[in-house]
Order: C-alpha cells, then structure tokens, then sequence
C-alpha cells in the first residue's frame, strides 16, 4: 500500500479519527485562545473570589477572581510550547551525543555510552529540578533544564537503534566496499533510525509536558503574571476544598494532552510501520465457488477411517483492497499411521493449510470448508467446548521453531506435564512420570534429569524431540508438523525425521509433514500433496516422485534439487520466474508463466484436479507421461521436462 | 591467494569464553571455489568473517598476497579490503531497504562517474541477469532472488579477487537456488575469481566446489579435493554428514 493511503487508511480508523480530532482542537486552542480570550482571562470578577462553578464560570475562578476556563484555555499555548521546545531541544542535543560513539569507534564509544547509562538511570525530575535551581527559576530555566534531563534517554535511544543498524549486514557490505563511515552514518544509518525517533519524539512531548507542569506547579517554571497548567494547578490546589474544579480544570488539560501525544506517537508507528488494524475489509462469504466447478473429490466419498478429512477448504484474508485466497478448494485425508508430505515454494499456502486444519486461522482470516472432520467428527457442527477438547487431546502441532511451542521460564518436564494436567486431569506426579516417559520416547537421554532443565539449556534438536514430545503427551492421532526440521542441520534433521516416523509407525499416529524441500518429504512419507499458488496440482505416492509425476511444477521441483549424483559439469535445474502472488492469479494455469509446456488453453482455461491414473491426481491439460516411456501421439512435450532443465536465464528469478 | 593462518575466534571473556574457531587455516586461491560445509554453529561464518574483519582475531593472521594484516583495523577504503567481498546468507537483510538498486551496487564503484557509473551498473546488473530497468526498484519490489543477485553485483562492483559466499542460498527457496548457483559459477568461471563457498549443505557444495573443507566446533577436521573428500571420507562426522543428505531416490 503506498504511503499516502495508508495514512488515509489510519486516520479513518477509530484512534486516528480520536486523535486527529484532539490535535487539532489542542492546535486551535493554543492559536486562537490567547488573542480571543487573552484579555478576558485576565479580567477580575469583583466579588467573586474563588467561587465554585456556576452556569458562568463552569470551572469557578481563581483567587483574584479570574475566570479558571478561560485561563485553561489561554494557557494551552504556553504548555504546549515549552514542552515542545523541551523535545525540540532534548532531541537535537541526544542525536548529537547518541551519534558520537558511532562515529568515534568502539573505544571512545564505549565511555560516551557508559556515561550515558548512568544519566539515564539518574532520576530525570530530580536531574531537571537540581538544574532548575542552578538556573534559577522562570521559564526558560525550567526548559533548558528539562532538555537536559530529556537528552539522555533520547542520546540512548539513538544509540541502540543506531547501533542496531550499524550491525546490519548492509552496513557490514558498505564498510567492506570501502564506504566512509561519515557516508554510513548520512546513507544507512540516518535514514534507518528516523521513523522510530520521530515516534518516540511525539509520544515523548506528552512526556515533557508533564514534566514542565510539574515544574511550574512546584514554582521553579513559569512565573505570575505568566501562567501555564502546571502554575494554574498550583494556584488552584490549595482551594482544592472549597472549590476543587479550579484545579481540575488544568488537570483535566495535562492529561487529556498528555494522552493525544502517545495516542498520536502510537498511530505513527501504525502508519510508518504499515500495519493494520482494526477495520479491514472483509471477505463476502456470496462470492465464492459459484459456478459447475465444485470441489473435485480426488478419491472416493467413502469414509473409511480417516483421522483428518477436509474437503475444499478455502482460506481467505484481507487484502489491501479485496480480500484474497491463499489457499483454494485443498482437499486432504489422512489415514492412522500415514504419513502425507505437503510441499511447495513458499507462500503456496502450505503453513495456512495447517493451520486451517487444526482450526488455527482467526480474525481477519477465515477458513471454510464442505467437511472437516477428526477422527470421523465433523468439526464445523460440534459445539465449541466439544471441539476444543477433542483437538486438545487428538491434535499435536510442530512448528519450525520449537520455541515457539515451549515456554522459556518453564522446566520441559513442567510443561509437558502441564498438558496432562489440563487436558486428562492427571495428578502431578503421573503427569511428570509421563513427561519423563515422553522425553525418552522421542530419544532425549537421560530424561530424568533434562525434565529438570529450561528449554535453554537445550540443543536445537533436542528443544525440537521436546516439543514433539509435547505433542506426544495427549497421545495423539494427528500430528502436523510444519517445516520440523528447517530450521535444524542435515544431521539432526535425519534423526528428528526418523522419530517422527517411528512415532507414526508404533502409535499409528497419522502425520501432515510441511516441507518447503521435497526430498525431506520424499525420504519420510507414502503420499505427497504439492501445492501451487493455493491449490493443490498433482498428488501421488512418494514412490512416483521422481518418475511418475505428471505435473511439470513437480518434476521442475523435484529437479531442481541438487543430490549426490547431479552432473558437475551441466548447470542446476531451477525454475524461472516466481510464484504469483494469490491476490492477483492469471486467469488460466497458475503456473502457465513459469511452464515450458503452456500454450492459448492453458493461459485461457484453469485445469481442474482430476485421477492422473497413477494412483493420484493432476490439475494440467498436458500431463506429463512417466519418465523413459515414449510420448504416446501428444504434441508438445516430451517426457523428459525441458522447463526443469532449462536454467533460468530468461526469467527473473 | 587469501591465506587464514591458524586463526583462533573468542566470543564472550573469562570462564565463559568460547572458542567458536579454534586454530583453522585454510587457503582461498584465485580461480578456485573452495567449499566450506559443517552444520550451524560449527564457526563457517564466524572465519569467514574473521577474513574480512567482521569478527575479531584473537589470535592467528590474515595474508594477502602473503602479506600479514590485521583486518579489524584497517582504515577505510584501504587497497586491502576492497579485493576481499562478502555476499551475505540472507537477502532482506544484506540490503538498505531505503535504498534502490542502483544506489546499492553504486556503492561498490570507485572511480567511474556520471554516464560511466550507469553504463557500469548496468554492465553489473546485467550480469547477474537482471533487468537493467530494474535500476530504480527497493529491495522490497524484488523476490529474494533477484535480492541475492543485487547484493552478488554489489560485491562484483568492488571487481573482488576474493568472494565469500556465505550460505547465500539458504534463504532461498530450492526452486531458484540452481539459478542462482548456476551464476556464481558462471561469474566465477569468467573473472577468475576466487570463491570461499560456504553451506550446510553438502550435495550443494560438492556441486560448486573443486576442494571441501569441513568444519565442526570450531575446528577443521576434513580437508581435501572434493572427489576425494565425497568417496573417501577420512573423518567420521564427514561420513555422518554425507549418510544424512536427504535424496529423492
Ligand atoms: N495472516 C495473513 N494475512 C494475510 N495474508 C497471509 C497471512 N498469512 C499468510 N498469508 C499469505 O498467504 C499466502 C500463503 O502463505 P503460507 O501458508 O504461509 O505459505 P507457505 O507455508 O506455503 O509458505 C502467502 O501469500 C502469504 O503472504
Ligand atoms: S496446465 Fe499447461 S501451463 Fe499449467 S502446468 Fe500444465 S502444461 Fe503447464
Ligand atoms: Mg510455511
């Protein structure tokens, strides 16, 4: 989304609304009060000294008999100016001082950020107050003692993020092509870090103004006949029994002030950042599957004794204008003790398909499907408690970081336990005798005593046997694990693969194994869906893979990974061009941009999932025949997939 | 030739110091890929770093051109850093996300100004085959492997003697990793030159590379032509590693 609509996007969202509105009126009142009501705020009521509010003087009046609403009003200038010139001020000094250890190098840093430290953790307020003294009292002390007290913690804000920035490995690049450090700093590094300063900066000013109040109220700040909130606050307190509304007045001003900056510091971040929140548009359950081409079963109806069962299940989110489907019309069943791969590039809808099947997917997604069943229960008509019961005991997840299925404060055997507990109601020492069980089911040794130590304290591998393990609590009849072992090294991914089997094998546990790599699919599973832009295009048995397939995305992919035996001296297989995104798909072959073989039908017409003949099925109007027979009469193309071969020199890739 | 002469890498003080290399040497000619495998963590970056001074020494030398020098603290745009170049494992972060694709491989050029420096940027792009259009584009309107191939003609733009490639396909999905690959070797083949190829992955490595090296905590425990190294592994983690690549058949 380009910048300027999402700004649009974010100022029509409730809290841009809200805070536009109270910047605006705190702009208006600071301009417009002083010359309107200037004179009136300071005109005495005689004979109405410190009365309460009244139909003309809805917050009362002051000591001298002044008009408390009015002053309110005309002092917004003033507050509002001294706390910015505060940031103002604070800000320029903390990017100077925040700058220095950066361009000085590590030693001479080192001190500057030292001392840094220790002013920031020095009291701010007490910082300001012991300047203010040395200042002496009035305004403009109470400003230059403040951005004293404020340029600290901005210098360090500088520092991190800058620092942050200087370790990028784009900085990295710069310094080994020779790039000035004064380039580094104007090029990288500036750029980089203002979107977060300009954040903190607004948020900040509702900081400093009030701190300025307090200052004026503790009378070091702006001196009578001048007046600020913080002045009005302490002329107004000490009536605060006879008529408290004189010094509500202000109060209310600080903090509603207060609150539009970080509101304001706090849409910032949402436009800059791009993020959305709140209003999206969202998808119209009308629009979907309409038309001849419902769902194509690629088996039989027959129910069997399937563990999971989804059939046409369609994700959609919200996109930036119309909402879009990640994934479309996947139909998927798993047998007990079957292990089904699920492979594709990234962003094919894999890691969503999962989700949607363990009921994962929330606000603003939505996941719809004809049948969802587990273990022969249809999920969509079960009520809610019910349903959350029987995927807490019967599903387990795996995902590719195992932290973030265990908790870090936790000892493993703690919160393995844990499910136990909740989920079966067993007693503590049961559910720890299990964990420990568990722990050695999936080959972690000595488990007594690992059950005692943090997830931490683990190996990569052995954080990714834990969280199986965890899964492996409530004795599961689906496990889905998405990308298990990418982010784990060839050896552990071969030991962690082989567990998985194992478990499938002894507890005809069935498994969904996601794999962004298709030989780690092809080592470990019978049957294997690949995935395309959403869809499902081809399924077949593993033992297929390399010969049978009859989708050319399959076989490119299946080419394209190097083994032990690719020939030196040829260059590698890959696959031209990318994916298309699934908010803006061709109308024909998803894949047709990227197929050797497509021709007019194919960029025309969407094939549709039909039985390949082969034990499974193909979405392509030119299926490929199997490796080493001879074309059978079909022009085009031939069984050895030129598109796989072809490097991608004519594409981007 | 880039020689690392029995470097030592310490992170962390005292007691909780780590050796994360431990003594390695280990020679990068021009003209050759040298492959470095060894699973996360056993130090591969961590000494290719070192070589180029993103990773403090703590004891050991770099030579170039049999010259020692200590790579942490040469002054900028010195003769010695430019000749060595570092391709990054992942894309989207080896790239200023504020800055075009121009302005990135500018940074490279020394010298050539004006038309020259656009004619030679596009010489580069065009090189590792992208559009020259593609000219004013943000990182974040390319896929990650077009990213890759900015930052590889970034690196080019130094006209290197040595490159370091360090893991640069893992963020990539397999499907452009041959391309890729495919490239370097191309880029290699045609300007001589060197290449210290780092991955996890063996079949990868034994596919680019003419010598393997192997690394395990820290330390170098198999050397040699790749041949050799693939059929007549000496040390067992190298048998364990070549037992555990995955294969379709
Ligand atoms: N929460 C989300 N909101 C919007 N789009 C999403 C969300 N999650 C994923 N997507 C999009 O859905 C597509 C498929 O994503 P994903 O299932 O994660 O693919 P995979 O796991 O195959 O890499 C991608 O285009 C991705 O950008
Ligand atoms: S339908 Fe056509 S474009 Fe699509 S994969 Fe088959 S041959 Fe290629
Ligand atoms: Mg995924």
């Amino acid at each position: 989304m380009s910048w300027s609509r999402r700004t649009r996007h974010h100022l029509s969202s409730p809290l841009g609304i809200v805070t536009a509105g109270l910047l605006l009126l705190l702009l208006v009142t600071a301009i417009l009060a002083p010359p309107l009501l200037g004179d009136r705020a300071d005109e005495i009521v005689v004979g109405s000294l410190q009365s309460g509010s009244s139909a003309e003087h809805p917050f009362g009046t002051d000591a001298l008999g002044r008009d408390v609403f009015t002053r309110t009003l005309v002092a917004t200038r003033m507050s509002l100016v001294l706390a910015l010139l505060v940031v103002a001020i604070g800000v320029v000094a903390g990017l100077i001082i925040g700058a220095v250890p950066i361009v000085l190098g590590k030693r001479a840093g080192r001190v500057v950020v030292a001392g840094l430290n220790l002013m920031v953790a020095f009291p701010g307020l007490l910082l300001a107050l012991f300047l203010a003294m040395i200042f002496g009292v009035g305004a403009r002390g109470a400003v230059l003692s403040m951005s004293i007290a404020f340029a600290p913690s901005f210098a360090r804000l500088t520092h991190t993020t800058a620092s942050g920035i200087a370790n990028a490995d784009y900085v990295s690049a710069a310094r080994l092509l020779g790039v000035s450090r004064w380039r580094i700093l104007t090029r990288h590094v500036i750029p980089n870090i203002s979107e977060p300063l300009i954040v903190n900066m607004t948020s900040q000013v509702g900081a400093a103004l009030l701190s300025i109040s307090a200052l004026s109220y503790l009378g070091f700040g702006v001196q009578p006949p001048s007046y600020d909130w913080g002045r009005m606050l302490s002329d107004g307190l000490p009536a605060i029994y006879t008529n408290p509304a004189a010094a509500l007045a202000p109060c209310i001003t600080i903090v509603v002030a207060g609150l539009t900056f970080v509101l304001a510091g706090e849409l910032l971040t949402q436009i800059l950042g791009g993020h959305h929140h709140g209003h999206l548009r969202m998808p119209s359950r009308l629009s979907r599957r309409q038309g001849p081409e419902a769902a194509a079963p690629t088996r039989s109806a027959d129910d069997g004794d399937e563990v999971l069962r989804l059939d046409g299940l369609t994700v959609t989110m919200p996109g930036e204008t119309t909402p879009f489907s990640p994934v479309t019309d996947v139909s998927l069943r798993i047998r007990p003790g079957e292990i089904v791969g699920l492979v594709g590039e990234s962003g094919s809808g894999k890691s969503l398909t999962a989700m949607a099947a363990a009921r994962l997917i929330s606000y603003p997604g939505l996941a719809e499907a004809d049948v969802h069943r587990i273990k022969g229960q249809e999920l969509r008509l079960m009520r809610s408690r019910d349903r959350e019961r029987l995927l807490g005991t019967s599903l387990a997840m795996v995902f590719q970081d195992p932290m973030s299925s265990l908790n870090p404060t936790l000892k493993v055997g703690r919160q393995l336990a844990e499910v136990a507990e909740t989920h079966e109601g067993l007693g503590r020492r049961d559910a720890w005798q299990r964990a420990v069980d568990r722990l050695s089911a999936v080959l972690i040794s000595s488990p007594e005593v690992r059950a005692k130590q943090y997830p931490m304290e683990f190996s990569g591998g052995m954080r990714q046997r834990a969280s199986i393990a965890m899964g492996l609590m409530a004795q599961p009849a689906l496990i889905i694990a998405d990308e298990p072992t990418t982010a784990l090294d060839v050896t552990v991914q071969r030991e962690v693969l082989n567990l998985l089997q194992r478990i499938s094998e002894q507890t005809a546990a069935a498994v969904l194994l996601i794999s962004h790599d298709i030989a780690v699919v092809a080592e470990t599973a019978s049957r294997v869906l690949v995935m395309y832009a959403g869809r499902v295009v081809e399924e077949l048995p593993v033992s297929g893979l390399v010969t049978d397939a009859a989708h050319p995305y399959t076989r490119a992919l299946v080419a394209s990974i190097p083994d032990m035996s690719t020939d030196r001296s040829q260059p590698l297989a890959s696959i031209p061009g990318r994916p298309p995104h699934t908010a803006q798909l061709p109308a024909g072959c998803a894949f047709a941009p990227r197929c050797g073989y497509a021709d007019d039908q194919c960029l025309e017409h969407r094939p549709e999932l039909v039985d390949s003949g082969r034990g499974g099925a193909v979405a392509c109007w030119h299926p490929l025949l199997p490796a080493g027979r001879a074309p059978q009469g079909m022009a085009g193309p031939a069984s050895v997939p030129a598109s796989a071969r072809r490097v991608a020199a004519e594409g981007e890739v | 030739m880039l020689e690392l002469r029995n470097v030592v890498v310490t992170y962390g003080y005292g007691r909780r110091a780590v050796r994360a290399v431990d003594d390695v040497s280990l020679a990068v000619a021009a003209n050759s890929i040298v492959g470095l495998v060894g699973e996360s963590g056993s130090g591969k970056s961590t000494l290719a770093k070192a070589a180029v001074g993103l990773a403090p020494l703590a004891s050991g030398a770099i030579a170039w051109k049999d010259v020692e020098f200590n790579p942490a603290t040469r002054s900028r745009g010195d003769l010695i850093s430019r000749p060595l170049q570092y391709v990054f494992q992942d894309p989207y972060a080896s790239l200023n996300p504020r800055m075009s694709v121009g302005a990135s491989i500018s940074e490279g050029l020394r010298g050539p100004s004006g038309q020259a420096r656009s004619g030679r940027i596009a010489e580069l792009l065009e090189m590792v085959r992208l559009d020259p259009s593609d000219v004013n584009k943000l990182p974040r309107q390319l896929s990650g492997g077009q990213r890759q191939r900015v930052a590889i003609a970034r690196a080019l733009a130094a006209d290197p003697q040595i490159l370091i490639a360090d893991e640069i396909t893992s963020a990539l999905d397999v499907s452009v990793q041959g391309a890729v690959l495919n490239l370097l070797k191309e880029i290699q083949s045609r300007t001589g030159v060197g290449i210290l190829f780092i991955s996890h992955n063996l079949a990868v490595v034994r596919y680019m590379a003419g010598s393997i090296a192997v690394m395990k905590s820290g330390q170098l425990v198999e050397y040699g032509p790749t041949e050799a190294v693939i059929e007549r592994p000496s040390h067992p983690y190298t048998r364990r590693l070549l037992e555990a690549v995955p294969s379709m058949a």
